[in-house]
Parts: structure tokens; sequence; C-alpha cells
């Protein structure tokens, strides 16, 4: 029987062992480190964790906007991940399964916080005709001149806005990158679903930003 | 909003990535020409994108890795105790 190796003792964090171990570990695939752990390797799942944490925490922190929920759901996300290794299949990838974990925990915790206003079903407002048109009088683009003088505040309000199943949707396909497909497999809906959900949250966010414009205006 | 700019809406995240087919594209950077209102759609849900993607690009705090390894390791080690408990078990049923 497999023994198991207790320690997570890590060769990027340990300034006495760096070097060997790391290229040893680099060339490691995410699939066998996946088996290996399963096996009960804890360094293997150690290093899992070093490789995804980055990126956990950003899409966490981005998902839930709080640093404080964003660290719950990064350490609840690698318990959990932990705690059900056994029961991956590895018909997706490891980083496919493990982003779903964070996303459903990051949406949990925002459920908690206050109840979804918007339905997924409900029309967006024909507001977007009347918002083109009085950004079309503009002679430059308003909202190019609004997010170069204060970005961070602007979207921040506008993501914020967001229902959450929206928000996820938009961070996971334009700001991590990953395709449709992965998206939907994350999410688990439809690529349809997910076009429909991005296209809405364009105009969305298109249409937050604008009232956002739009009452800056006014107070000056 | 006219059909015209209906129909290439759907593919409009991936012309955003990149990821949309040559002939898509075309389609797409065809309207664009002809069309202020999607041409500032798209603008805009580039600049948004942009700036979205600076916003908390921030590597995970130190404090924060250190305590989920020790919470790990602590998952590990209560593992390793339960499977040594259940073959002690296991032993005691043979005999
Ligand atoms: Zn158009």
């Amino acid at each position: 029987m497999q023994t198991l190796k207790q320690d997570l003792h890590s060769a990027s964090t340990c300034a006495d062992c760096s070097g060997g171990v790391m290229v040893a570990t680099q060339k490691v695939s995410d699939e066998a480190l996946v088996k290996r752990a399963k096996r009960g390797d804890g360094s293997a799942f150690g290093e899992l964790m070093r490789r995804y944490q980055n990126k956990i925490y950003r899409l966490a922190r981005r998902m839930t906007q709080t640093d404080e929920d964003a660290e719950d759901v990064v350490q609840e996300a690698f318990v959990k991940a932990f705690r059900s290794l056994r029961g991956f299949r590895e018909k997706s990838r490891f980083s496919t399964w493990l982003y779903r974990i964070t996303v459903n925990l990051a949406l949990m915790k925002l459920r908690k916080r206050k109840p979804e206003v918007v339905s997924l079903d409900e029309p967006i407002s024909t507001e977007e005709g009347k918002m083109h048109r009085e950004l079309e009088d503009e002679a430059t683009n308003p909202l190019e001149r609004l997010l170069e003088r204060e970005s961070a505040e602007v979207l921040d309000a506008a993501v914020e806005a967001l229902p959450p199943a929206y928000r996820a949707v938009f961070i996971l396909r334009h700001v991590e990158g990953l395709s449709t497909e992965e998206t939907a497999r994350i999410l688990g809906i439809s690529v349809a679903a997910v076009k429909s959900r991005l296209h809405r949250t364009r105009l969305m966010l298109q249409q937050k930003l604008f009232h956002y414009l739009r009452s800056q205006t006014k107070r000056r | 909003m006219r059909r015209a700019c209906k129909a290439i809406l759907g593919s409009l995240s991936d012309y955003l990535e990149g990821e949309a087919s040559e002939q898509v594209c075309n389609k797409i950077e065809e309207h664009l020409k002809g069309c202020k209102m999607c041409q500032m759609h798209v603008d805009n849900m580039r600049l948004i994108i942009t700036m979205y993607k600076r916003w908390r690009d921030v590597d995970i705090p130190r404090a924060l890795s250190l305590r989920i390894e020790q919470v790990i390791a602590n998952e590990i080690g209560r593992l390793s105790r339960d499977r040594k408990a259940g073959s002690r078990r296991a032993r005691r049923r043979k005999k």
C-alpha cells in the first residue's frame, strides 16, 4: 500500500531547498499530479495548490469583490477540492474542476449577501437605444475619458451591479480568457446560454457605466 | 436594435477574444464599418475588458497561502489517522 506523505513542504516557499525540486516538478502535468494526489501524495496536492492559488485568488476576489470573502472562498475551495478529489473523475481538466468549485462557492457567498434581483430570463430594458443615441452625440467617446480618469471605482460599481451569474460568465470568458466551451463546463450551462448571458452582460455593463457617466455630468 | 446588429451580437464575444472564424470576423467588421452604434459597443467593451483585467490583478497574500497549506496539512494528517485506524480495525476483525 502506498504510504501517505504528510509533507506539503514546498520548494517554492522554503529557502533551504528551492531550486532542484522546482525544476523537477515543473514539467509534471496536472493529470499526473492529480493521480498522485489521489493515491494520498500530499506533496502532489501541494504542487497543484501552488500552481493555481494566484488564479483562484484573483477569480474569487473579482467575483466577491471583498478581500475577506475572497479569502474564505479560496480556502474553502482548496479544502473542498482536497476532500472531493477521489470523486473527481478526470473527464474535465483539473483547472476546470477547480474553477467550478471556486465559482460555485463565490456564488453561494453572493447569494447569502443579497438576493438576485434580476431574473435571468427577464429582458433588459430598452434604454440601450437611448444610451447609444446619447453616446453618439459626443465627438469623442465619453466612456473612454471616464475610465481613464477613475477606472477602479467606476468598474467596481458596474460589476457590483451585475447579477452574480452574469458576473461569473463575464469574468471567466473575458477576464480569465477561457473559451466559451470551458466557461459552459465550469458553470454547468450550455454554450448557447453562455453566449446569451455574455451578450446581456455586455449591454448591462455598458448601460451601468453610461448611467454613471450621466450622473457625473449632472453633478458637475 | 436593428436586425443586422442583432445578427452579429451573438458572435461578438468570440470576436472580442480574437477567436471568431475569419468568415465571422469579416462579417462583423463589414457591419462595424457601417454601424456607429456597434462600433461604439465594441470599442467600449475592449476598453472595459482591458481596464478590468488590470483591476485586482494581485497575487494571493502570503499569509493566506500559508494558512491554506496548514489547513490542508491538517486534512492530510486526519486522513492518515483515519486510514491507520481503519486498517487496525480490519486486522482485528481478521483475528
Ligand atoms: Zn450595428
